[in-house]
């Protein structure tokens, strides 16, 4: 399998009183252990791609493979187990559950799969450990910091070990120096774990850490970069799995 | 008017939740208007009929017990200083025969030279009567019979069939015409011959001067009188009829009570959600420059509309229920109402009730919407409500549960009249809603822990979900628990009570038919007896087994008013009465001995007991007997005395007969009945049989159990609205956790359920806590009619309709999950996740 991610001629069109064609066309092959970035105005179709990288949402046109699963030959049923197994999510919201703990929201995509409660927890502590949250473990969403609500949706993206870790703006609701551990984080797993790593960003400090770069404008690419390994900043932040 | 445009839009824009709380409103309405109306229908025929027999007297002179005394004290009343005016009073029942026609009436004696005689009454055609036979006629009965001035009608009396002629029609002049039949104006020395009562009057009334004080005449009064006459003031008299509709009164006003707490409880709930849910919108209006107050009234507002539309569908509602349950009473009391109840009181009523639940309703989440600060309505909603039980709200819930116990205690010592009981049972019910946030916590867990079982992580979530909306959870089982308690409580009551009515029926009828002239008055009055020979002529007919025949006579017992019954216990094997304890056959041997059996509701009030005595006051006689054993009594409210029939015409001088009880050979009923009805026809009189008498039971007991089986299902389904609504709202809330849990891969059915979960939570705790508080709301509302009546019905805990009632509560529930369930699971991730 050369690529992870595999799209071909993606179309996006949301039909309504004025249709609105979100991706006109999208090719991307995306190899493992690689850190995308993909960068663009607003409404230019960037959100729209992850979502569709991501299996959240199908594509009007084009096919998409993941680990060489043809996606749209799935039903929603193996979509969702897809998402669960192979693709990590972070979002710009956290998206964390308020009735959950730290540990438990880490847990919560093993205990989806039916893991046993003590396995998946012991897991999940471990994801936390990671990112340096073993400190946080029972502690509500509510009680903690936005950038380390963050970081405990990172640990979730990570728990399962998925191929593909999607990121949209994890870094639009943190400060800089919050938004810096968590991009190192990310790098970290791309680097040591040899994940792949799709990321939305408006910021050009966090492109400059991708190991390729999508520039995205009214639904099409427009500028694809790849940049030498040794500009890319190493990780840090980022701790081994004991 | 801008409040009401924007109540109007809220209203429009949630269409079926607004529906719910309208049903609720509706059915509260409904509720209280139909129970108002034959109340207040049902108390008005009574007053009535007392107006015009009591007519304007300040006092009456009456025999202790009430039986017939000789006019001749008069005499020595009217020495008494400050005696403006005595009235006699003769009233017997009869029935007046025209030439096609009869028709049950009031035969009324008069005394020419006394015009107080005629208060009440007004001659509107031909004259009063001048010799003892002629009568005049009340107007409606002169044309329901086809009667005018000159007709010559039969009346029944105790000497037979007897001819008068019509000289005169009246009319009363207060609106005491009940269909129960009309009022026949005689002389007051010719009816005492027709019904063999020479001389003898029912009471004297008296009028006085218009300064005497009422209380200072009756001690006047009492030391000319001999000992077994009293002076009392008229009303009195209504004692007996008063307390057999007193026990149908107040259970009917304990559902309603019971309706209106749930209906403020679902308007509650709803308003409260409804708030929570338009926060930023209430604190953008806020902060765009509406007032605390405008924000009040907006809600008011929404309240009142809601209010209005309860109103609107619920009197014609409760005009409908109200007219059914007229007739209920009516048959229970065994006369006719009159039909149409007045419906200004039912719409005034309604009218009040509809708007004041809502307003009340929304009184609470009209205060909350109106702190919400303005600066909320600019950030996301994180965290809106309190996760701990407040602590006030937990020591009101203590406090009103100390004090209902009070109450209750307090009604069921006597200290406290039986309404108290019902303000007893909406304070217990309440404080228990109140206490449900403090008690949420360890219950959830332990109803979760099987959920967790069984729905793994979906469980777990629901049971936090359910934890984390704190007020919401409470209010819904709050409102599931009322729905479920009001439900297996009155329902049992009423089971326990039609059940025992059945039971004693079939103890207490062991006839084939009876035959008696008129249906037994409902103000007790002594209904015209039938002579002995009669009897004997009814025993001689082929296929006749036996024939019991039953005085009646209105005495004094123990101080309190009683209706003696006296009857023939030498012919019976088994005593015919309900006894509550006490063997049977030494009952009956005693009874035949001279001993009496005491009504419950009367040996309660006078504190007798099986082994006391007794003394009997009727008329001049007055003798003292041994209480052989207590009976369930449901006629003349429970008050009831059963002799023998010689014992009575020995030591009381009961004379005549009332009923005869007549039981026919086997397979002679049949041969047998036509006979009778003939027979019946001839003497003018009513031939009622067995099986017309069950067919009249049983249909009222149908009515009223499939009443309450429509009361039932109605609870319920505004229980599992109720459950719609909160789940849909929780769905809504957690629109966005639900788009990403699909998207980190939580499948439909997974979704589907973390909802059902919530439902079974909920469900369980509201359904199994209301199984519990309605079976000790059903157990107290037993225990205080039972010793405020002294007629302890037997309790009977029906295992099936519980089960039946907890099985039907949780499938509703479930299925009312079902909705928000499917919604939840058919959000497409992305769109839940864009929602704010």
């Amino acid at each position: 399998m050369e690529h992870v991610i595999e799209a071909h001629g993606l179309t996006k069109v949301y039909e309504g009183e004025v249709a609105v064609h979100a991706l006109r066309g999208i090719d991307l092959f995306v190899p493992p252990a690689t850190f995308v970035a993909i960068m663009g105005p607003s409404g230019s179709g960037k959100s729209t791609l992850l979502h569709i990288l991501g299996a959240l949402e199908p594509p009007t046109d084009g096919r998409l493979l993941l680990e060489g699963t043809e996606i749209g030959k799935l039903s929603d049923e193996e979509r969702t187990l897809l998402r669960r197994r192979r693709i990590g999510f972070v979002f710009q919201q956290f998206n964390l559950l308020p009735i959950f703990t730290a540990v438990e929201n880490v847990a919560l995509p093993l205990r989806l799969d039916g893991v046993a409660e003590s396995e998946a927890r012991k897991r999940a502590s471990e994801a936390l450990a990671m990112v340096g949250l073993e400190h946080r473990e029972n502690h509500l969403p509510s009680k903690i910091s936005g950038g380390e609500q963050q970081r405990v949706a990172v640990a979730r993206a990570l728990v399962t070990k998925p191929a593909i870790i999607l990121a949209d703006e994890p870094t639009g609701n943190l400060d800089s120096a919050a938004g810096e551990r968590v991009i190192a984080m990310l790098r970290g797993l791309v680097d040591e774990q040899r994940q792949t790593l799709v990321l939305v960003t408006h910021d050009p400090a966090v492109a400059s850490r991708a190991d390729r770069v999508i520039h995205v404008r009214d639904g099409h690419i427009d500028e694809d970069s790849e940049r030498p390994e040794e500009e890319i900043p190493a990780a840090t932040g980022a701790r081994p799995p004991r | 008017m801008i409040y009401f445009r924007y109540a109007f839009r809220e209203l429009q824009r949630h269409p079926g939740r607004w529906l719910i709380s309208l049903l609720s409103v509706v059915i509260a309405v409904a509720a209280i208007v139909a129970v108002s109306s034959a109340t207040v229908t049902t108390r008005m025929a009574y007053q009535q009929v007392f107006e015009a027999l009591s007519g304007r007297a300040d006092l009456e002179i009456v025999a202790h017990g009430g039986g017939h005394f000789n006019q001749g004290i008069a005499e020595k009343i009217r020495e008494v200083p400050g005696t403006r005016a005595i009235v006699p009073v003769f009233h017997r029942g009869t029935i007046v025969y025209g030439d096609d026609d009869k028709a049950k009436a009031l035969a009324v004696g008069f005394v020419p030279d006394n015009p107080e005689s005629l208060a009440g009454l007004e001659i509107v055609e031909g004259k009063l009567p001048e010799r003892i036979n002629e009568i005049a006629i009340q107007s409606s009965l002169a044309s329901a019979l086809g009667l005018k001035v000159g007709s010559r009608p039969r009346l029944l009396t105790s000497s037979g069939l007897r001819t008068f002629t019509v000289s005169g029609i009246v009319e009363p002049e207060t609106a005491a015409r009940l269909r129960q039949g009309g009022m026949v104006l005689a002389r007051l020395d010719g009816l005492q011959r027709v019904f063999r009562s020479r001389d003898a009057v029912d009471a004297l009334q008296i009028l006085l001067p218009e300064e005497a004080d009422a209380h200072d005449a009756i001690s006047s009064y009492a030391r000319v009188l001999p000992s077994e006459l009293k002076a009392q003031v008229p009303s009195s008299r209504s004692g007996l009829a008063e307390e057999t509709l007193l026990l149908t009164q107040v259970s009917l006003n304990m559902a309603s009570a019971l309706s209106f707490t749930t209906a403020v409880f679902i308007v509650l709930s709803v308003f409260l959600m409804s708030v929570g849910e338009r926060r930023q919108q209430l604190a953008t209006m806020h902060a765009v420059g509406a007032t605390r107050r405008q924000i009040v009234r907006m809600i008011s507002a929404e309240a009142f509309l809601m209010g209005i539309g309860g109103t609107v569908f619920g009197i014609p509602l409760g005009v409908y229920g109200g007219s059914f349950l007229i007739r209920v009473m009516g048959s229970l009391l065994q006369t006719n109402l009159p039909p149409a109840p007045d419906l200004r009181w039912a719409i005034g009523t309604g009218a009040v009730v509809g708007p004041a639940i809502c307003l009340l309703a929304s009184w609470f989440p009209a205060r909350r919407a109106a702190r919400v600060s303005p600066l909320e309505g600019m950030r996301p909603v994180v965290d809106m409500e309190q996760r701990r039980p407040r602590r006030r709200t937990t020591a009101i819930g203590v406090i009103g549960l100390a004090l209902s116990l009070l109450l209750a205690l307090g009604t069921m010592r006597g200290y406290l009249p039986v309404f108290a009981a019902i303000v007893a049972l909406i304070i217990s019910l309440v404080a228990t809603v109140l206490l449900i946030p403090a008690l949420l916590g360890p219950v959830v867990a332990l109803v979760g822990y099987p959920l967790r079982r069984v729905f793994g992580l979906e469980g777990e979530m629901s049971q936090r979900i359910v934890m984390r909306r704190l007020t919401r959870s409470s209010l819904t089982i709050g409102v599931l628990l009322m729905a479920v308690s009001a439900s297996i409580g009155t329902g049992n009551a009423v089971f326990s009570i039609t059940e025992d009515v059945r039971s004693w029926y079939e103890r207490t009828i062991t006839a084939d038919f009876l035959l008696r002239p008129m249906m037994p008055e409902m103000t007790g009055e002594q209904a015209a007896s039938m002579s002995e020979s009669f009897g004997k002529q009814l025993s001689a007919m082929q296929g006749v087994k036996m024939v019991d025949s039953i005085s009646m006579a209105r005495v004094d017992a123990g101080g309190q008013e009683a209706m003696l019954v006296a009857r023939d216990f030498s012919l019976y094997d088994q005593v015919p009465l309900d006894l509550i304890g006490g063997d049977p056959e030494v009952v009956l041997r005693k009874l035949r001995d001279g001993a009496t059996v005491v009504g419950s509701v009367l040996a309660e009030r006078i504190g007798v007991e099986p082994g006391d005595t007794l003394r009997i006051v009727f008329g001049e006689q007055s003798h003292e007997f041994p209480v052989a054993a207590i009976a369930t009594e449901y006629t003349f409210g429970g008050s009831i005395l059963s002799l023998d029939r010689e014992v009575a015409k020995k030591l009381l001088h009961v004379e005549g007969v009332n009923t005869y009880l007549i039981q026919a050979r086997p397979e002679s009923i049949v041969q047998l009945e036509p006979k009778l009805a003939a027979l019946a026809d001839e003497n003018g009189l009513l031939l009622q049989s067995f099986t017309e008498l069950w067919r009249v039971i049983n249909s009222m007991v149908t009515g009223v159990t499939g009443g309450l089986w429509v009361l039932l299902a109605l609870g319920l389904v505004v229980g599992g609205l109720g459950v719609i609504n909160t789940l849909t709202m929780n769905v809504l809330e957690q629109t966005r956790e639900i788009g990403m849990l699909r998207a980190i891969g939580m499948r439909r059915r997974q979704i589907v359920k973390t909802v059902l979960g919530q439902a079974a939570v909920l469900g369980v705790i509201g359904v199994l806590a209301g199984a519990a508080c309605g079976l000790s709301l059903a157990r107290s509302i037993n225990l205080t009619l039972g010793s405020t009546f002294g007629r302890y019905v037997p309790f009977v805990m029906r295992p099936e309709f519980v089960a039946l009632l907890v099985i039907a509560g949780l499938a509703i529930v479930m299925l009312a999950a079902i909705f928000p369930a499917r919604r939840a699971a058919q959000l497409s991730p992305i769109e839940a996740m864009r929602q704010e």
